[in-house]
């Protein structure tokens, strides 16, 4: 399936869909460990558990970028 | 607060939050690590500190790829066969999971992780390299080291079986060119790979415990492949018995093993109403590599 980028952009193009992943990472670590803590209190709970789920759907949709953009190794 | 132990964990990301974050997730659990921002300074850490016995690293590095740093740990570190590697990774590509086997990777971590699967992986990590350092322990001439090395010997033949298996089945769609060695008969493999089953069956529960795998699961996969070599079929129910467990256990087992992608079911085509369990090739692989892996493990110890 064609996806208009070149060989040269492919490697700029995984290395920003990694940063982009490992941010989502960090967010979702983060958010995680604060739910965890047991210290939130119920409307920030629901906030939090929002924006986890958020994160969560963010990676999901990432997931399905590399499988349209496929294994194609820079030339 | 309870203090921790000593670090047993070697995390290396170069991204220094998720190297933060990590760090917390296991210290709540009580698993102590270190941290290190690159393959470099990871590999001198494992230098000077022979109590690390698990390698959770990120794959994608800019200096260094995770895989080859890995592959650099398994040659450097060979004398410390224990060693579990647990790779990170933000996308599933067949080369990183070919890369992974090979490297005899523990575990594959998809990102983002939760707090949940990385302290689990990282515990089961950490039971199964205790476990490998029980087992060198058992040195010099004693009785335990000969058994250990008679398991050693008899795990290596059944990954050789298990292998001529695999290019049997291959060798199907390639035949084999002239003067090459015929794969051995399954029929001729049957009743050594019974006995040798036997021997390792009896002696794995006192040297791995249930590290290695839950009781009935494994049963039944050494029963799957006794029956994969020796070329016969096993009923959902023949293997349910052979695992030495009540029936609804087992039946729940065997499901485990067919959503774990080891098992697979398949239709009599003589009578429909019956269906046979066997191995996948992916279930085959891994019983191939667990042996080599355990074979390898126990010669290096003894």
């Amino acid at each position: 399936m064609p996806t208009g980028i070149t060989d040269v952009q492919f490697p700029e193009v995984r290395k920003l869909l990694h940063d982009v992943n490992d941010e989502l990472s960090i967010a979702v670590l983060q958010l995680e460990m604060m739910l965890e803590s047991g210290t939130v209190e119920a409307q920030s709970r629901e906030s939090l558990e929002e924006s986890l789920d958020a994160c969560r759907k963010a990676a999901e949709s990432l997931k399905q970028v590399w499988i349209i953009l496929g294994p194609r190794q820079p030339s | 607060m309870e203090a921790l132990a000593p670090a047993r964990v070697l995390v290396v990301d170069d991204e220094v939050r998720a190297l933060r974050l990590m760090s917390r997730v296991l210290g709540s659990s009580a698993i102590a690590c270190k941290t290190a921002e690159s393959a470099a300074e990871a590999l001198n850490l494992l230098k000077v500190t022979p109590e690390i016995d698990v390698v959770v690293s990120d794959i994608y590095m800019p200096t260094t790829d995770g895989i080859e740093f890995l592959g650099t740990v398994r040659r450097d570190f060979a004398d410390r066969p224990w060693l579990q590697l647990l790779l990170v990774t933000g996308q599933a590509s067949l080369e990183t999971a070919v890369a992974a086997m090979r490297l005899e990777a523990s575990d594959y971590l998809f990102k983002p992780i939760e707090p949940k699967t990385l302290r689990e992986a990282v515990q089961h990590a950490l039971t199964r390299a205790e476990s490998i350092r029980t087992v060198r322990a058992t040195t010099g001439d004693s009785p335990g080291a000969r058994e250990l090395q008679q398991i050693a010997d008899t795990a290596k033949a059944l990954a050789e079986d298990m292998r001529r298996t695999i290019e049997n089945d291959s060798g199907k769609r390639d035949r084999p060119a002239a003067g090459q060695a015929s794969p051995a008969r399954p029929e001729d493999t049957s009743l050594r790979t019974l006995k040798l089953l036997q021997k390792l069956q009896e002696a794995r529960s006192s040297i791995f415990g249930e590290a290695v795998m839950p009781e009935p699961a494994w049963e039944m996969l050494a029963e799957l492949m006794r029956a994969r070599l020796a070329g016969q079929h096993l009923s959902v129910t023949s293997l349910a018995l052979s695992s030495k467990s009540p029936m609804t256990t087992a039946l729940r087992r065997i499901e485990d093993l067919i959503q774990g992608g080891l098992a697979a079911r398949m239709p009599d085509p003589a009578d429909r109403r019956r269906t046979y369990v066997e191995l996948t090739p992916e279930g085959m692989a891994r019983m191939q590599l667990f042996l080599e892996g355990f074979a390898r493990t126990a010669l290096v110890s003894s």
